[in-house]
C-alpha cells in the first residue's frame, strides 16, 4: 500500500474541472448589476412574483366588482381615484377595505406558514396547528368572560396575545434537550384541543347572543371589517420587512438537517428560535384582525414552492399566493349563498383539508420522513 | 436438579404475574363500581348511597328516587358502555397503527363519525340513536381508511405525526363542512348541537339496549385479534414469521375498533381522550398481552368516562359541563407528558 | 426525566384549569351591576335582582319633540344626527322589530334570528294590517351577522341595532345614520324609548310603556298576583335555562306584581339548570317554551320524565308551554302585552 506522501507527485492533486461558462445562467439565476450594487435573482420567482402581483390586482378588482350589486371595473377605478360615486359606499366602504384586509391577512398568513413549515422542516406544521388560532379564540373568550371586552373584536390585541401564548406554551412543553420538530407539532395539536375545550366551556354557558358572536368570530370572517383592522396589520407587515429580507437568507440552510447546518457555522436553534417567533407573530396579528382563518398559512407555502420549483419554501411568492387565495375565498364566501355570508374560515377549511390530506399522502416528491 | 429449580421458579413466576395482573384487574372492577356508585348519588342534587340503593331496590316515588332511576340509571349505563368502548377502541388502534398516541378523536374517528350524524341530520334520514350509530359507523370507516391511507403512504409510513395531522386535518373539514351546511340550514342546527356537545344527558334506557349488539360485536372482533396484536407489536415480519396473518388481524381490529367508536359516538357524542390515556395506564399495570390489557383498558375506560361526568356534574352545579369538555381538560396534560417521553413522537 | 414531565403536567393542568375556572365563573354568572362591558346587567341599577329600567340614562335619547326634525340622538355609541323623519328604516336586532312596528312603522329591513323566519309569527298575526309591507321588507341576513351589502343595497335612512353588532357601528354610520340601543331583554323599555326617540315618536313610546305599565298592575291585582310563584324556564337544544327577575319576562312579572320561586331570584338574567335539578324550577305555575322540535332535543327527555311529572306545578296542571318568540326572543311592547295577557289567562282560571 502506498501512502499519499509515496505516490508521485503529478498524481497527487486530481486535475481541477474547468468552470461551467454557462452558469449562473443555466441554475435559473440571473445577476442584476447596477454600478457597485449586484443581486443574485432566481429568474423564474421573479417571474412567478410578478405574475401573481398582476392576479391579485385582478382578483381584487373581480372582487370589488362582483356581488349583490355588479359594479363595472371602470366605475370601481373611479371610486379608487376619490370620484365618489353612486358606487362609493358599497365598493368604497364596504368591499374595498375587506378586500385589502384579506389581501393583508392572506399575506401574513402566507409569510407565517412558510417560515413555521421551515423550522419545522414539516410541510404539514403550519400556526394553525401549533395552537395560535386556538390560543386567541381561547383569549378572546377569556377576556369576554371575564368582562374586559365587550366583543371579540373590540380588542385584537387580546387575539394576539393569545396566540403568542398559546405558541409559547406549546414551544415550552415541547421543548426537551432541544427542539423536535415532530414533538412540537403534536403538543400543538394536544394544546389545540385542550384550547377549543375551554372555548367550548364558554359557550356552553354564555347567553345567546354572546354565543352567537363568538362563534362567528371562531369560524374567522371578514365580514364588516376593514381599514381599522388592516392598519395595525400593515404596520406588523412593513416593522417585519427587515427581518423577512434576513429570514429568507437564514431559511436556506435550515433545510438542511441541523446537524450540516451547525456544522456550516448557523446557530441552528436560535435562527429557529427567531424565525418561529417571528411567524407566530405575524399569524397572531393576522388572527387578531380577522379571527382564526385555518389552512392558508398551511396551503400557501407549499403551492408557492411548487410555482417557482425552488427547494426552500420562497416568502414573498408564499406572501402573494396567501393573498390571492384568501381574496378569492372571500369573494366566494361572500356570493355563494346570498344573503348569507359564509364565514370564510368554513371556506378554506372545507378545501383546504383535502389539500392537507392529499400532501399527507405523499402528494409532493420532495416529502422528508416526517 | 437446576433445571428443575429452573422450571418451578419459572412457573412461580408465572403464577405471581397471573396474580398481579388478576389483582389489577379486579382493582379496576372495584373502581368502576365506585364510579358507578358515584354517578348515581353525586350530581347537581346529592343523594345518599342508602338511598340509591332503596330507590334501586325498593322502588319508590320520591323526588331522589326518581332522578336515580330515570336520569342517573340510563346515563350511568351510557357512560359504562361508551367509556369501555373508548377504552378498548383506543388499545386496539394504538396496537394496530404502532403509536401509543393513537386515539380515536386524534385520528378523526370520531370526527368522522360525526360527520355521518350530521348528514343523517341534514338529510332528515335519522333520528335518535338507533338511527344515527349507522350513519356514524359509516362515517367513522370512511374517516378511518382515508386517515390511515393517507398517512401510510409516503415516506415514513404513517408515523404518529402523520396520524395525527390527518385526523386534524379531517377534523378541520368536517368542521368546515358542518359550518357551510349548518349556516345554511338551521332547523339542523338544533338537533346537532344537542348531540353534539358530548354529553350523557338526556340519554336513555333505550339507547343502552341498542348499543349493546354494537359493542358486543366490536368487542368481540378486537378480542379475537389478541394474540395477533401481541405478535404486531413485535414487527410485521417476526408477526408473519409467527404465523399471523398481519393484514387480516390489523382489519379485523381496526374494524373493531371503528364499530365500537362508532357506537360511542352516536351514543354520547364525540369524546376525546379516554382511548389516548387509559391503554397507557392499562399497559403499565399489567404489563402482558392484549388478553389482559383490553379487559382492563374497558374497565378504565368506563371509570374514566364516569368520573369525568361526575366531575363535569359537580364543577357548576346546578348547570352541568359536558363531559366531552372535561375529558379533553384532563387528557391533554397526559398527552403532553406521553409526547415528551423519549421515542414517543417519533 | 419525572421532574420535567411532571412539571409540565402541573403546569398545563393549573394553566387549564385557571382558563376554565375563568371561563365558566364569570359568564352567565356576573353579580355585580355597572360593569361598562357587562351587558348581562342593567348599568346604574342597585343591587339585587331589578326589574327593567323604564327610563333613559342621563343623556341617551333626545330632547326634539314628537315629529321634530332635525334632531340630535344620544345612543350606547355615540351621537347621531337624524335630519329628517326616517321612512325607511332597518333593524336589524332582536326586539326592535317589534318596537317599530308597535310604534305604527313598518321598517324596510330586517335580519332574521337563527332557525326563524323574517317576520316573527306573533307579530304577523298582531298586525295583520302590515302584511303586504312586512312581505316586501329585504332580507338581510342573520341578526348575528347582518350583510351589509345588501343593508347598503336597500337604501335605508335609518338603522337599528343593538350592542351586539357595535364592532360594526362605524361601517353601519356610513351607510345611514344609526342608533346603537343596549339590547338584552332587560333592556326592553329604555330601547323602545330610543328607538322611539330615532324614529321621531318618543313621546309616544313613552305613553306605551306607561299603559303597559298600567294595564300590568291592574291584570296582576286582579289575578291576585302576589300570592302566586311563577316559573320561567326555557328549554333550548342544549341547555335549559330558568330566567331570573331581571329579565324580560321577569320585569314583566314585577310590572303585574307576581311572586317568583326563590330559585329564580338571582341577579343575572338566566341561569342554567341540568336535567337532574330541574325541580329546581318549582313554583305554583310554569311557564316554559322550547326552541327547535320538541322530540329532537333535551326537552323531550325532561317533559316526559318522572321528575318533571312529579313537580307541584305540573301535577296541578299548572305547567303552560307558550310561544318562544314573544316570551324568550323578542322583547318588545307587543311582546310584553302577549306575555301579560297569556299570564292573566293562565292564572285567571
Amino acid at each position: 500500500m502506498t501512502t499519499a506522501s509515496q505516490r508521485p507527485p503529478e498524481q497527487t492533486t486530481p486535475p481541477r474541472p474547468s468552470p461551467d461558462p454557462t452558469y449562473p445562467h443555466s441554475a435559473g439565476l440571473s445577476v442584476l448589476r447596477r454600478r457597485s450594487f449586484s443581486l443574485l435573482l432566481h429568474r423564474r420567482s421573479a417571474v412567478v412574483v410578478a405574475v401573481l402581483l398582476l392576479l391579485l390586482a385582478g382578483v381584487m378588482v373581480l372582487s370589488a366588482s362582483v356581488g349583490q350589486t355588479y359594479v363595472s371595473p371602470g366605475e370601481v377605478w373611479r371610486v379608487l381615484r376619490g370620484h365618489g360615486g353612486p358606487y362609493d359606499l358599497i365598493v368604497g366602504e364596504l368591499r374595498v377595505p375587506r378586500i385589502v384586509l384579506g389581501a393583508l391577512v392572506g399575506a401574513a398568513y402566507g409569510l407565517s406558514g412558510a417560515l413555521v413549515q421551515t423550522v419545522t422542516r414539516n410541510p404539514l406544521a403550519s400556526p394553525d396547528v401549533i395552537g395560535v388560532g386556538h390560543g386567541a379564540a381561547a383569549a378572546t373568550v377569556l377576556a369576554l368572560a371575564t368582562g374586559t371586552v365587550a366583543s371579540p373584536g373590540a380588542l385584537p390585541a387580546v387575539s394576539v396575545a393569545g396566540g403568542l401564548g398559546a405558541a409559547a406554551l406549546v414551544y415550552v412543553l415541547a421543548w426537551r434537550h432541544g427542539m423536535q420538530p415532530s414533538r412540537f407539532v403534536l403538543t400543538g395539536v394536544g394544546i389545540g384541543v385542550a384550547l377549543s375545550a375551554v372555548v367550548q366551556l364558554y359557550l356552553t354557558e354564555s347567553e345567546l347572543g354572546a354565543a352567537e358572536q363568538v362563534k362567528l368570530w371562531l369560524t374567522g370572517s371578514l365580514s364588516g371589517r376593514g381599514w381599522e383592522q388592516a392598519e395595525p396589520l400593515a404596520w406588523i407587515l412593513l416593522l417585519s420587512l427587515p427581518a423577512l429580507v434576513w429570514a429568507n437568507r437564514a431559511l436556506r440552510p435550515l433545510g438542511l438537517d441541523p446537524d450540516t447546518a451547525a456544522a456550516l457555522g448557523v446557530r441552528v436553534h436560535r435562527t429557529q428560535l427567531a424565525l418561529t417567533v417571528l411567524g407566530v407573530i405575524l399569524a397572531a396579528t393576522a388572527t387578531g384582525a380577522a379571527g382564526p382563518i385555518g389552512f392558508v398559512a398551511l396551503t400557501a407555502p407549499q403551492l408557492a414552492r411548487r410555482l417557482t420549483r425552488t427547494p426552500q419554501l420562497p416568502l414573498a411568492t408564499s406572501a402573494l399566493t396567501g393573498s390571492v387565495i384568501l381574496v378569492a375565498a372571500d369573494l366566494a364566501a361572500r356570493t355563494l349563498m346570498p344573503p348569507l355570508e359564509i364565514p370564510v374560515g368554513a371556506l378554506t377549511a372545507l378545501v383546504g383539508g383535502p389539500y392537507l390530506l392529499w400532501l399527507l399522502a405523499g402528494g409532493q416528491s420532495r416529502s422528508r420522513a416526517l | 436438579m437446576t433445571t428443575r429449580t429452573t422450571t418451578t421458579r419459572t412457573a412461580t413466576v408465572r403464577t405471581s404475574r397471573t396474580s398481579v395482573r388478576a389483582f389489577w384487574l379486579a382493582a379496576a372492577l372495584l373502581l368502576t363500581l365506585v364510579a358507578v356508585a358515584l354517578s348515581l348519588a353525586v350530581g347537581t342534587r346529592q343523594v345518599p348511597l342508602s338511598a340509591v340503593l332503596d330507590a334501586l331496590l325498593h322502588g319508590g316515588g320520591s323526588r331522589d328516587a326518581l332522578v336515580v332511576r330515570s336520569l342517573r340509571l340510563p346515563r350511568t349505563a351510557v357512560g359504562l358502555t361508551a367509556g369501555a368502548a373508548l377504552g378498548v377502541a383506543g388499545a386496539a388502534l394504538q396496537a394496530v397503527t404502532r403509536n401509543p398516541l393513537a386515539d380515536p378523536g386524534i385520528l378523526g374517528l370520531s370526527q368522522g363519525a360525526a360527520a355521518g350524524v350530521v348528514f343523517a341530520i341534514t338529510g332528515g334520514l335519522a333520528n335518535g340513536f338507533g338511527g344515527y350509530v349507522w350513519f356514524a359507523f359509516l362515517g367513522a370507516v370512511v374517516a378511518a381508511c382515508l386517515v390511515y391511507a393517507v398517512a401510510s403512504r409516503g415516506r415514513g409510513g404513517a408515523s404518529p405525526v402523520k396520524l395525527a395531522l390527518a385526523g386534524t386535518a379531517l377534523s378541520a373539514m368536517v368542521g368546515g363542512a358542518t359550518t357551510v351546511v349548518l349556516t345554511s340550514s338551521s332547523a339542523t342546527l338544533d338537533q346537532f348541537r344537542f348531540w353534539q356537545v358530548g354529553a350523557l344527558s338526556g340519554r336513555d334506557a333505550g339507547t343502552v339496549g341498542q348499543m349493546l349488539p354494537f359493542l358486543v360485536a366490536g368487542a368481540l372482533l378486537v378480542l379475537g385479534c389478541a394474540r395477533g396484536l401481541d405478535a404486531l407489536a413485535l414487527g410485521d415480519d417476526t408477526a408473519r414469521a409467527l404465523g399471523h396473518k398481519v393484514q387480516l388481524v390489523r382489519v379485523c381490529a381496526a374494524l373493531g375498533a371503528t364499530v365500537l367508536t362508532a357506537a360511542a359516538v352516536a351514543a354520547a357524542g364525540p369524546i376525546a381522550f379516554i382511548g389516548l390515556a387509559v391503554p397507557h395506564l392499562a399497559r403499565r399495570l399489567v404489563a402482558g398481552g392484549h388478553r389482559w390489557t383490553l379487559p382492563l383498558s374497558a374497565l378504565l375506560g368506563a371509570a374514566l368516562l364516569l368520573a369525568a361526568d361526575v366531575a363535569g356534574r359537580v364543577v357548576r352545579a346546578p348547570a352541568e359541563v359536558p363531559a366531552g369538555v372535561m375529558t379533553a381538560l384532563v387528557g391533554v396534560p397526559v398527552l403532553v407528558v406521553l409526547v415528551r417521553r423519549k421515542g414517543a413522537a417519533s | 426525566m419525572r421532574t420535567s414531565g411532571l412539571r409540565a403536567v402541573l403546569a398545563v393542568t393549573v394553566a387549564g384549569g385557571l382558563m376554565a375556572g375563568c371561563a365558566s365563573s364569570e359568564s352567565g354568572k356576573s353579580s355585580e351591576s355597572g360593569g361598562k362591558s357587562d351587558r348581562n346587567l342593567v348599568a346604574g341599577a342597585s343591587k339585587g335582582p331589578s326589574a327593567a329600567p323604564s327610563a333613559l340614562t342621563d343623556g341617551m335619547g333626545t330632547k326634539a319633540a314628537d315629529g321634530e326634525f332635525p334632531r340630535t340622538v344620544s345612543h350606547f355609541k355615540g351621537k347621531t344626527e337624524i335630519a329628517a323623519a326616517p321612512k325607511r328604516i332597518a333593524v336589524l336586532s332582536t326586539g326592535q322589530l317589534d318596537d317599530v312596528l308597535t310604534l305604527g312603522v313598518v321598517p324596510t329591513a330586517t335580519t332574521r334570528a337563527d332557525n326563524a323566519g323574517l317576520v316573527p309569527g306573533y307579530l304577523a298575526d298582531a298586525f295583520p294590517q302590515y302584511k303586504k309591507q312586512l312581505a316586501k321588507m329585504t332580507d338581510a341576513g342573520t341578526r348575528a351577522a347582518p350583510n351589509l351589502e345588501t343593508l347598503a343595497t336597500a337604501k335605508p335612512d335609518l338603522i337599528l341595532a343593538n350592542d351586539s353588532l357595535g364592532d360594526l357601528y362605524p361601517k353601519l354610520a356610513k351607510i345611514a345614520p344609526t342608533v346603537i340601543t343596549a339590547g338584552n331583554g332587560i333592556n326592553w323599555k329604555r330601547d323602545l324609548l330610543l328607538v322611539g326617540d330615532a324614529v321621531g315618536k318618543g313621546e309616544q313610546a313613552r305613553k306605551l310603556l306607561d299603559e303597559h305599565a298600567d294595564e300590568a298592575a291592574a291584570a296582576g291585582t286582579k289575578i291576585d298576583g302576589k300570592n302566586t310563584t311563577v316559573s320561567m324556564l326555557r328549554f333550548t337544544p342544549d341547555r335549559t335555562r330558568m330566567f331570573g327577575v331581571s329579565s324580560f319576562t321577569g320585569s314583566i312579572a314585577v310590572d303585574m306584581g307576581l311572586g317568583r320561586p326563590k330559585s329564580q331570584q338571582f341577579n343575572a338574567i338566566s341561569e342554567d339548570i341540568g336535567a337532574e335539578s330541574i325541580d329546581v324550577a318549582d313554583g305554583d305555575w310554569i311557564f316554559y317554551s322550547v326552541q327547535g322540535a320538541q322530540d329532537k332535543t333535551d326537552a323531550g327527555s325532561v317533559l316526559a320524565g318522572p321528575l318533571w311529572k312529579s313537580m307541584k306545578a305540573v301535577e296541578a296542571g299548572h305547567a303552560v308551554k307558550v310561544d318562544d318568540d314573544p316570551w324568550y326572543l323578542n322583547a318588545g311592547p307587543t311582546a310584553a302585552d302577549l306575555v301579560v295577557k297569556q299570564l292573566t289567562e293562565s292564572l285567571g282560571e
